[in-house]
């Protein structure tokens, strides 16, 4: 099992997931998350390598989704169809906008979501008191 | 004019002439009569008898018996005697007559005897003569009789006892020791009668001065060296020890020559026959050595006796083989007749049905072909064979038989009993079209099932029902030995009456259930390899990919679960996974997963987590349900469809 950040373009940082993540590996890998996230504008995580993930993996999705929420920074997941990931989000009801098919597309959102966040922090300033 | 007898006819007759008195005592006598017993004839005259011209035993038959004879018959013929001669005894015939007498003197006997040495001698020439021929004749028979126990000896050995029984018995040695020539050209002691084996290694050296030994010949040391010559090349040499007791004859060197040339020609017999039934056994060795399988599902346990009184190779034989993924077949068979022929046919028809074998045709349909087969292959006719086919996940026994005793069935729970179903002619007997059968028996795990040829059963004096009950019973007692130990008591028990009877052939099976079980420590560091496993029993099973993904992950889900129920950090908590695939009563299929651990259900460890797990479980499975009596067992089902029935 492996979390690890892997090239792309400079203002999307992408991290890549493969083998099985079960609740034997989930633990060895939640110290590592702070550092995977911190100094990153807008993250991915490509989870289509995953050969196995079920619930106790989950966590590892839940906790990466906080830090970046507590960073305000845009979180989006890449999981293709039909894949392990892709089954388990899917039955839990996790899809929806957090969950993209593909890598691209994730990192579209995010940027999406990053220039949002700037335009409305932008207004926000303009605006006299 | 008749000429008148010679004057000295009297004295000069070659034979004695005597005239008696009534009393037996001399009256008068010739020259050749006084020459023969070197006496004056004023001696012989005086008044003896004839009786003490004899020796003491002619004496007394003369007194005892010829006189009296002489008296009532009034002549003897040609009577053997032996007579007191000057130089020794003399035997002579002795004629004699009585005649009235004339001149008044009374009754006188007229006696001749005629020298009888060179008849003596002629008679015990013939007598020797006769011995001889008597002796010969024993001898030919001595040396018939070896020569019939020469070429009714099957192998070296056998053929060794008998020359060496011939030897040292008939042929008068005291004690011998059979040599034979190795691979190398050496001799190396077989055997030895009357007398302690030789030590020490071969010998390279002729026992005879290196002089090329054709004939029996005695050696310097008194010992007698007979060589064995076969067709080609010498075989052996026999060597002897000659009775050295008085009045022991020595040992005829001509009949141990012949004797040695029979031998020599007996072991060339012997050794190709030696060589061909050794191919005949390297073939059957060759073609019994099974390699069953290596699956957890079964365990089997095989044993082939060859029959007694015979040294062919028979045609029985047992096979264990996947015909697919998942499904065992099991073959015992038996072929007409014995030798190289029934092997090879046995080694055809042993190839043809791990050819034929495969689920669509099924034990009926494998039949059926195999009768096809047999009409190219003559010596495979009417042979019998019991086939039969294992699920091993789900435990259906599809099996038929072809002339073969019935497979007896030996469940884990309640009384043996023989199959009788799927019954039909041997291979090749006429059978109908789509005349052969096969019959189904659900097996339950630790059953036991055991297929075997009639050697194992059939004696010629016990009725068969009598055999199949006391197999029966037999191997009822053993039901719950181990499969190998089994399997040989069971053979040793029925086959100690080892009287004449066939080759046995003995195959015994137990299904191990095709259920999967797995333990974990708590500690769940075995998950990653408890998913692998369960994955690859699904794969066994038939179960398709995307319904063994979701199995694994229902399990896995469930193990997490029963984990953290359990105790996470309890190092002796363990879990336990158990699968299994079921029949339901609507007649599909399911798998059944099964998790249990020894904790107790705490609601307050409830989590989102644990939620989701449930969700997911649910979401995968047809049913989950949860047990927390004494632990907390979780049985979840899905129906599957596998690949094959």
């Amino acid at each position: 099992m492996s979390i690890e950040i892997v090239p792309g373009p400079a203002d999307v940082r992408v991290l890549e997931a493969g083998g099985e993540i079960d609740i034997a590996v989930v633990a060895l890998l939640m110290d590592r998350l702070d550092a995977l996230v911190t100094g990153a504008d807008a993250v991915v995580l490509d989870m289509s390598p995953v050969s196995f993930l079920d619930s106790s993996g989950l966590r590892l999705v839940d906790r990466l989704a906080r830090e970046c929420g507590v960073r305000a920074v845009p979180f989006r997941v890449a999981a293709a169809h039909g894949s392990p990931s892709r089954r388990v989000l899917e039955i839990v009801g996790m899809t929806g906008d957090l969950v993209t098919a593909d890598r691209d597309a994730a990192e579209a959102a995010v940027r999406a979501e990053r220039l949002t966040q700037q335009s409305t922090a932008a207004n926000t300033q303009t605006v006299p008191a | 004019m008749t000429p008148s007898p010679p004057a000295d006819g009297w004295d000069e007759a070659p034979c004695a002439l005597l005239v008696l008195r009534a009393d037996g005592s001399l009256l008068e006598v010739n020259r050749r009569l006084l020459d023969w017993v070197g006496r004056d004839r004023d001696e012989l005259l005086g008044g003896v008898r004839v009786g003490h011209l004899l020796t003491v035993g002619g004496r007394i038959y003369w007194e005892t018996h010829l006189a009296p004879l002489l008296r009532v018959e009034g002549r003897l013929d040609e009577v053997a005697l032996d007579l007191n001669g000057a130089d020794g005894r003399l035997p002579v015939l002795l004629s004699a007559v009585t005649h009235p007498g004339s001149n008044g003197s009374g009754t006188v006997v007229h006696v001749a005897l005629s020298s009888a040495k060179e008849r003596t001698r002629y008679e015990r020439e013939l007598l020797a003569a006769r011995r001889a021929a008597d002796d010969a004749a024993a001898s030919v028979q001595v040396l018939q009789d070896a020569t019939a126990a020469l070429s009714r000896a099957i192998g070296v050995t056998a053929v060794a006892d008998a020359a060496l029984s011939a030897a040292v018995g008939p042929l008068g040695a005291a004690a011998g020791t059979l040599w034979l020539v190795d691979g190398d050209g050496a001799l190396v002691a077989h055997s030895s009668r009357g007398e302690a084996p030789p030590p020490g290694p071969p010998r390279r050296v002729l026992l005879h001065d290196g002089h090329s030994l054709d004939r029996a010949a005695t050696r310097p040391d008194g010992r007698i060296v007979v060589p064995l010559l076969g067709s080609a090349a010498l075989q052996g040499v026999l060597s002897l020890a000659a009775r050295d007791g008085l009045g022991d004859e020595p040992l005829d060197l001509a009949m141990l020559t012949a004797l040695g040339q029979q031998a020599g020609l007996a072991l060339d017999r012997a050794q190709l026959y030696e060589q061909s039934a050794s191919v005949a056994h390297e073939l059957q060795r060759a073609l019994l050595a099974v390699e069953p399988p290596d699956d957890q599902r079964f365990a089997v346990a095989t044993t082939y006796r060859p029959g007694v009184e015979r040294l062919e190779v028979g045609g029985d034989w047992y096979d264990v083989f996947l015909a697919e993924e998942g499904v065992l077949s099991l073959v015992v068979g038996d072929v007409v007749g014995r030798g190289l022929p029934a092997a090879s046919a046995m080694g055809q028809l042993r190839s043809a049905v791990r050819a034929v074998a495969g689920a669509e045709a099924g034990p009926a349909g494998l039949l059926s072909r195999l009768d096809r087969f047999v009409e190219r292959v003559q010596a495979a006719t009417m042979a019998t064979i019991a086939y039969a086919e294992l699920d091993l996940v789900g435990g259906r026994l599809r099996y038929a038989c072809a002339g073969h005793p019935p497979p007896l069935l030996l469940p884990a729970n309640g009384p043996p009993r023989l199959l009788w179903g799927g019954r039909s002619t041997p291979l090749g007997a006429y059978v109908a079209a789509g005349q052969r059968g096969e019959a189904v028996v659900q097996l339950e795990p630790w059953d036991r099932l055991l297929l075997y040829t009639d050697g194992l059963f059939e004696r010629r004096d016990r009725a068969l029902d009598e055999g199949l009950q006391l197999l029966t019973d037999t191997a009822a007692e053993l039901s719950t030995v181990p499969l190998r130990d089994a399997v040989q008591s069971l053979t040793a028990r029925l086959l100690k009456d080892e009287r004449s009877r066939d080759d046995v052939c003995v195959l015994l099976i137990s299904w191990l259930g095709g259920a999967f079980e797995r333990q974990l420590s708590a500690d769940l560091s075995a998950l990653s390899a408890v998913r692998r496993a369960l994955a690859g029993w699904l794969l066994d099973s038939g179960v398709a990919v995307d319904a063994r993904h979701d199995l694994v992950l229902a399990a896995s889900e469930a193990i997490t679960n029963a984990a953290e129920h359990g105790g996470r950090s309890l190092a002796s908590a363990r879990v336990t996974l158990r699968a299994r695939i079921e029949q339901t009563e609507r007649g599909t299929e399911q798998v059944v997963l099964q998790v249990q651990d020894q904790g107790e259900w705490r609601p307050e460890n409830s989590s989102d987590e644990r939620g989701r797990g449930l969700t997911i479980m649910g979401a995968l499975m047809d049913d989950v349900s949860i047990d927390n009596v004494g632990g907390t067992t979780v049985v979840m089902t899905r129906r599957v469809d596998r690949a094959h029935a």
